[in-house]
C-alpha cells in the first residue's frame, strides 16, 4: 500500500455494508464461477439437471488434444486467429482514420457521422447480425446484384471460402464505433498548442500526425487493441447468429465452449449438452487469450525499446 | 485550411463510403420490411413502391412483442440501477482510501478479466440455486461493475464535502445519494445508459436461462421469430425494425450524451 | 442540467413502464410453479379441476395443425384440460428442449426422431445421444407397463422408444426420405415417367438441363436437406446392406474412397451438377415454394413436406419418387426413419393428464385422423391413413426399411469430413465448400475416418 489509511468521515460500518452486495455479487457469480471453470474440465457433467455426474481425471484434455481430428482443431484454431488478428487489426487502422477524420475542424456534421457509426453498438448484435443476413443474401441480394456487374458472386455467409470474411466484416462493423469513441477521447486530450505551435514551424499534415499525434495518441491505440484482442477472442455472438454452430468453417475456440455447452444453434440434431467438455474448451481459450495478450506485450514493449 | 483542398475531398470520400456502409443496411432493412412477400419474392432489390405496414402489425402480433417488451424494459432498469449503485457504493470508499482491504477489492474486481470465463459454472450454480429460469436468475450475474470510470471520477471530488457533509450530521448513505451522486451527474449518466444498452440488447443470457416465454426480452423474441418465420424476410425485417426502433429513437435524443459521455469517460480514466 | 432531466425523464416513464409489464406477468409465472395436490391425485379419475398441459415442438406447418386438432378434440372430451403449445424453428428445437427440461417448464414433449444412432456392436467411442441423457436424468417418464402400448406397432414400440427394455415414448409415425417430389404436369409435357433406374434419371435430369429448366431444387442453406436426406437418398440406391456397410467402415474392410463408396460420389457429382446454382442459399423453407414456381422439376425432400406443397398451391400436381438404384425395381423403395415421437417430462406435476392424453392418441379412432394430417405412415395396426399423397406411396412402401442415416454412428471426436452420414457433400467446392471434387472429398473422408476409428477406444 503506497498510501496511508485516510481517516473516514464516516462510520465504518457503513461503508462496509455499501461495499458488501457488490463484493458479494463478484465473488459468487464472477470468481467462484471462474475458478469453478477449471474444476468442472475434470468432470463430464452434463447440463441437464438430474443426470448423474463424476470426475473423469484428464479425459476431456485427452479428448481435446487426442480424440478429436486434428485437422478440425487446428481449424479451429487458425479460426481463431485469422478473427482475432482480423478484427482488431482492421478496426483499429480504420477506427483511427475515422477518429482523425471525425477529430478535424474540417470536416462539417461530424457530430452526425460519429452517431451513424456509432449506432450498431447501440444496435446490438442480434440486429447486426440479421441485418446482415439480409443484405449479403447470395439469392439476389443487393451485395450479391452489385458484385454481379463485375462478373463476380459469392455464397458469402453461406461459403467456406467467404463465410469467415464475412463474419470479421459484420464484426467489425458492429464494434467500429467503440474504438472511434475511445480514440476521439485520446485526441481530445491532445493540447491544441502543440499542434498551433508546429503550425508555425510549417509541418506538413503527415508531419503532425507522425510526430504529434500518434505518439501521443498511442497510449490510446494500445488499449483499444488490448480491448479488441480480448473481446475478439471471447466473441462468438455474430458467428452464432450468421453462420451457425455447424459449420466449421467460422468456428473459433469461444464458439466451440458455446456450442459444446449450451448447443445453441447447432443444427436440427439435438446433441447432448456436455459441460464439463465445454469448460475444457473454456480453459483452452483462457490460456489462448493469455498467450496472445503476452505476445502483444512482447511486442510493444520491443518496439519501445527500439525506438 | 484552404491548401488542403486534397486532403479534405479524401476525407469526404472516406466518409461518403463509410456513411454508405453504415447506413445502406439499415435502409435496405427498412425497404425489405414494406414490401409484400410476392414484391419482394420477385426482385429482392427493388424500391418499394408504397408501403404496406400490414407486415409491421403481422409480425407484432406473431412475433408477440407487446408481451416481450416489458420484460425488457423492467431487466434494463433493474439491472441498470443496481449495479450503478452497487458499483458507487463500491468506488467511494476505495477511491479515498478508507478502507484497509480497499487495494485488495480493487484487485478483486480487475482480476476477474484474467480469469478463466465462468458461464458454465455460472450456470450450474444458478440451476442448483434453482434460480435457472427466473427473473432473478437471468438478471443476477449479467450486469458488469462499471468500477473503474466511478473510482477515478470520485478521485477529482474534493475530499472536504466528505467532512463537511459529516461535520453537519449528514449520514452515510444520505451522504451519496444526496450529494455525491449529483456531483458525479455525468459519470453516472453516462455509465447508465452504456450499461442499460448492454442489457437491453442482451441475447446470450437469455436464450441460456430462459425458457419461459413469459420471461423473454424483446431479443429473445425477436430470435425465436426469425427462426421461426424464416421464410418470409418481410415480416422478419418488420420484427427487427420495431425491436431496434425505441432505441434507435431513445439513441437520436441522448446521442450526444452517449458519445461525449464515453469520451468524456475515457478521458479522465 | 437539461440532458440530465430528460434521462430522469426517461429513466421515470421506463419505471413506470416496468412496473405495468411487471406485474401481469408475476402471476403468468404460476403455470411452472408445483400444482395444487388436489389436481394430481394419485389414484382412480383425475378430477375435473383446469389443467394446462405444456406441450413443446418444432416448426412445420403440418404437425403444428395436427397437434392443434388432436389438443381440440381431448378438450372437447376432457373440458377442463387447455394446452399451451410452443413452437420454435427446428434449428432452435434443440435448445428449448433442453432448456424445458432443465426448467421443469413441460408436460409433453417431441422428439424428432426415434431412439435411434445407439451404438452398435461393432462400434466404439461414440457419443451418448441427447435422450439417453434424459432418460439417465429421468426426465422421460417410462410408460412400459400402460395398458395402451399394446395399441402400437410392436415394431415401433421395440425399436423406436424402447431404451434397455424399458418404453419411454410413443413414435407418431413411418416417412420416407430417400427421394424427391416432381412437378406431375412438368413431366407429362416432357413425356417423362417416374425412372426405375438411375439411366432413366439420368436422362431425364440432363434433358431437363438442356432445355434450360433447371432438374432439382434444394433447401441446401440448412445443409440437412441436403446431407441428411440427399445422401441417405443416394446412399439408399447404391448399398444393399447399410448394416454391412457401416460394420465393413468400422472393421476396415470397406472404405470411403473404395471403389464401390466411389461409385456413390460420382453419383453426387452428377447430382450436384443438376441442382440449383446457389442451392446453398435457399432455406428449407424456400425450396417448396420453388418447386411449385416451376423454378426446378424436382425437390429434394422427405415425404413428410406434403403439406407444405399443397397448402402453396393445392392443385398442383406432384408425385414423389425414391432415387433410382441401377436395376428396376431395386430398390424404387422407400427408406426412412420414425419421426416424431411423443414424451412425458416425468416430473410434471401433470403426469396423470399427460398419460391421459397418451391413452386417447392411443385410440385408433383420434390417431387416424391425426396421422392423417401428419402424412406419416401409421405406426398403429389396423388404422389406414386418409391422406391421399401417402396413399399414393402405397407401391413404395411395401419393404419399408430405415435409411443410410438410421445405421450409421461415427466415432466421437472425428473430423469434419466424416460426421454426419459420411458423405458430407456441402464440402464440395460446388455447393459453396472448399473441396476440389468428389475424389479429393473421398481420400479426405477416409483419412478422417481412420484418425477417427484411431483414436476410439
Amino acid at each position: 500500500m503506497q498510501q496511508q489509511l485516510a481517516k473516514s468521515a464516516f462510520p465504518k460500518w457503513a461503508l462496509v455494508l455499501g461495499v458488501l452486495p457488490a463484493v458479494f455479487l463478484q465473488v459468487t457469480m464472477g470468481l467462484i464461477p471462474s475458478i469453478t471453470t477449471f474444476i468442472l474440465s475434470f468432470t463430464d457433467i452434463s447440463g441437464v439437471a438430474g443426470v448423474p455426474w463424476k470426475f473423469i481425471g484428464l479425459d476431456n484434455y485427452k479428448e481435446f488434444f487426442f480424440q478429436q481430428s486434428s485437422r478440425d482443431l487446428i481449424t479451429v484454431l487458425k479460426n481463431t486467429v485469422i478473427f482475432c488478428v482480423g478484427v482488431t487489426v482492421i478496426q483499429n487502422v480504420i477506427a483511427l482514420f475515422i477518429s482523425l477524420a471525425l477529430n478535424s475542424k474540417m470536416v462539417k456534421g461530424r457530430g452526425f457521422f460519429r452517431a451513424v457509426i456509432f449506432l450498431p453498438v447501440v444496435l446490438g448484435v442480434l440486429v447486426t447480425s440479421l441485418v446482415w443476413l439480409n443484405t449479403l443474401n447470395p439469392l439476389e441480394g443487393p451485395v450479391a446484384k452489385f458484385i454481379a456487374l463485375f462478373g463476380l458472386s459469392s455464397g458469402f455467409f453461406t461459403s467456406t471460402n467467404s463465410a469467415l470474411a464475412c463474419v470479421i466484416f459484420t464484426q467489425v462493423w458492429m464494434a467500429m464505433g467503440y474504438s472511434m469513441v475511445i480514440n476521439l477521447a485520446g485526441l481530445q486530450s491532445i493540447s491544441n498548442d502543440l499542434y498551433e505551435a508546429a503550425e508555425i514551424d510549417g509541418t506538413t499534415v503527415y508531419q503532425k500526425f507522425k510526430y504529434i499525434t500518434l505518439p501521443l495518441l498511442w497510449p490510446t491505440i494500445n488499449v483499444n487493441i488490448m480491448l479488441a484482442i480480448i473481446g475478439s477472442l471471447q466473441s462468438f455472438q455474430v458467428i452464432l447468429f450468421t453462420t451457425g454452430g455447424r459449420n466449421i468453417a467460422t468456428q473459433t475456440l469461444s464458439a466451440r465452449v458455446v456450442y459444446y455447452a449450451f448447443n445453441i444453434n447447432a443444427g436440427s440434431g439435438i446433441a447432448a449438452m456436455r459441460q464439463g467438455y465445454g469448460a475444457t474448451w473454456a480453459m483452452v481459450l483462457f490460456v489462448f487469450i493469455f498467450i496472445a495478450t503476452l505476445i502483444y506485450q512482447r511486442a510493444v514493449k520491443r518496439r519501445d525499446e527500439l525506438t | 485550411m484552404k491548401k488542403n483542398i486534397p486532403l479534405k475531398i479524401i476525407i469526404y470520400v472516406f466518409i461518403a463510403i463509410l456513411m454508405v456502409i453504415y447506413l445502406f443496411p439499415l435502409f435496405y432493412a427498412f425497404n425489405t420490411s414494406i414490401r409484400t412477400k410476392l414484391e419482394y419474392m420477385s426482385n429482392p432489390t427493388a424500391i418499394a413502391k408504397s408501403f404496406h405496414w400490414e407486415n409491421y402489425v403481422q409480425a407484432f402480433k406473431k412475433a408477440n412483442l407487446s408481451a416481450y417488451i416489458g420484460n425488457s424494459v423492467f431487466y434494463t432498469v433493474v439491472c441498470t440501477t443496481t449495479s450503478i449503485l452497487m458499483a458507487i457504493f463500491l468506488a467511494f470508499p476505495i477511491s479515498r482510501n478508507y478502507l484497509k482491504f480497499g487495494p485488495v477489492l480493487l484487485g478483486l474486481f480487475m482480476i476477474g478479466m484474467f480469469l478463466p470465463d465462468g458461464t458454465i459454472p455460472q450456470f450450474q450454480i444458478l440451476l442448483k440455486l434453482g434460480l435457472y429460469n427466473t427473473r432473478l436468475g437471468y438478471m443476477i450475474g449479467g450486469g458488469g461493475t462499471p468500477l473503474l470510470m466511478f473510482y477515478v471520477y470520485i478521485k477529482g471530488i474534493p475530499k472536504e464535502f466528505d467532512e463537511a457533509a459529516s461535520l453537519d450530521g449528514c449520514g452515510y448513505f444520505r451522504y451519496i445519494f444526496k450529494i455525491l451522486i449529483p456531483l458525479m451527474k455525468p459519470a453516472v449518466a453516462s455509465m447508465a445508459i452504456v450499461t442499460a444498452i448492454s442489457v437491453w440488447n442482451d441475447i446470450i443470457r437469455a436464450i441460456i436461462y430462459l425458457s419461459n416465454k413469459e420471461l423473454y426480452p424483446i431479443t429473445r423474441g425477436l430470435y425465436v421469430f426469425q427462426g421461426q418465420y424464416q421464410v418470409d424476410m418481410t415480416q422478419q425485417m418488420a420484427a427487427l425494425i420495431m425491436v431496434a426502433s425505441p432505441i434507435i429513437i431513445l439513441y437520436i435524443f441522448l446521442q450526444r450524451y452517449i458519445v461525449d459521455g464515453i469520451v468524456a469517460g475515457a478521458v479522465k480514466s | 442540467m437539461k440532458k440530465f432531466l430528460a434521462i430522469l425523464t426517461i429513466l421515470a416513464l421506463m419505471l413506470g413502464m416496468a412496473a405495468c409489464g411487471a406485474a401481469p406477468a408475476e402471476n403468468s409465472a404460476s403455470p411452472s410453479a408445483p400444482q395444487d395436490p388436489s389436481q394430481n391425485p394419485s389414484s382412480g379419475e383425475p378430477t375435473a379441476e383446469p389443467v394446462t398441459l405444456r406441450m413443446i415442438t418444432w416448426v412445420q406447418e403440418s404437425n403444428e395443425q395436427a397437434i392443434a386438432n388432436l389438443n381440440a378434440a381431448f378438450t372437447a372430451k376432457y373440458p377442463n384440460v387447455t394446452f399451451v403449445v410452443d413452437t420454435v424453428g427446428a434449428n432452435d428445437y434443440p435448445t428449448l428442449l433442453n432448456s424445458r427440461i432443465t426448467a421443469g417448464d413441460v408436460d409433453i414433449l417431441t422428439y424428432i426422431s426415434a431412439f435411434d444412432t445407439y451404438p452398435q456392436d461393432f462400434t466404439r467411442g461414440v457419443d451418448k445421444p441427447a435422450w439417453e441423457t434424459f432418460i439417465l436424468g429421468g426426465s422421460y417418464l417410462d410408460i412400459t407397463d400402460q395398458p395402451f402400448i399394446a395399441n402400437w406397432d410392436p415394431g415401433m414400440i421395440n425399436n423406436a422408444v424402447s431404451y434397455k427394455g424399458r418404453v419411454y415414448g410413443l413414435d407418431m409415425g413411418a416417412v420416407g426420405y430417400n427421394g424427391v417430389f416432381y412437378n406431375k404436369t412438368m413431366f407429362e409435357e416432357h413425356g417423362f415417367e417416374e425412372p426405375g433406374t438411375w439411366a432413366e434419371f439420368e436422362t431425364i435430369c440432363n434433358t431437363l438441363k438442356a432445355k434450360g429448366i433447371t432438374p432439382i431444387t434444394v433447401g441446401g442453406k440448412d445443409q440437412w436437406p441436403l446431407t441428411s436426406v440427399g445422401v441417405s437418398g443416394i446412399v439408399g440406391a447404391c448399398e444393399k446392406d447399410f448394416t454391412a456397410f457401416a460394420k465393413g467402415l468400422w472393421e476396415g474392410t470397406r472404405k470411403l474412397n473404395d471403389e464401390q463408396s466411389m461409385k456413390i460420389w460420382n453419383r453426387f457429382e452428377q447430382l450436384v451438377g443438376w441442382l440449383e446454382p446457389n442451392a446453398m442459399a435457399i432455406s428449407y423453407g424456400d425450396a417448396p415454394g420453388r418447386l411449385v414456381a416451376g423454378k426446378a422439376a424436382m425437390m429434394i425432400d422427405g415425404t413428410w413436406n406434403s403439406s407444405a406443397i399443397e397448402a402453396l398451391d393445392p392443385n398442383f400436381k406432384y408425385g414423389y419418387f425414391p432415387f433410382p438404384g441401377d436395376v428396376d425395381g431395386n430398390p424404387n423403395q422407400l427408406q426412412g426413419k420414425y419421426d416424431m415421437q411423443f414424451n412425458i417430462y416425468a416430473k410434471s406435476p401433470n403426469v396423470e393428464w399427460a398419460l391421459k392424453y397418451f391413452e386417447f392418441l392411443s385410440q385408433k379412432e383420434n390417431y387416424g385422423p391425426f396421422v392423417s394430417a401428419l402424412g406419416f405412415f401409421p405406426t398403429m395396426p389396423g388404422v389406414e391413413s386418409t391422406n391421399a399423397f401417402v396413399n399414393s406411396l402405397a407401391d413404395k412402401n411395401v419393404a419399408f426399411m430405415p435409411s443410410w442415416e438410421k445405421n450409421i454412428v461415427f466415432p466421437k471426436g472425428v473430423g469434419q469430413y466424416a460426421t454426419g452420414q459420411l458423405f458430407n457433400i456441402n464440402h464440395l467446392k460446388a455447393l459453396g465448400g472448399s473441396v476440389e471434387n468428389v475424389k479429393a472429398l473421398a481420400d479426405l473422408a477416409q483419412q478422417d475416418w481412420d484418425a477417427g476409428l484411431a483414436a476410439a477406444k
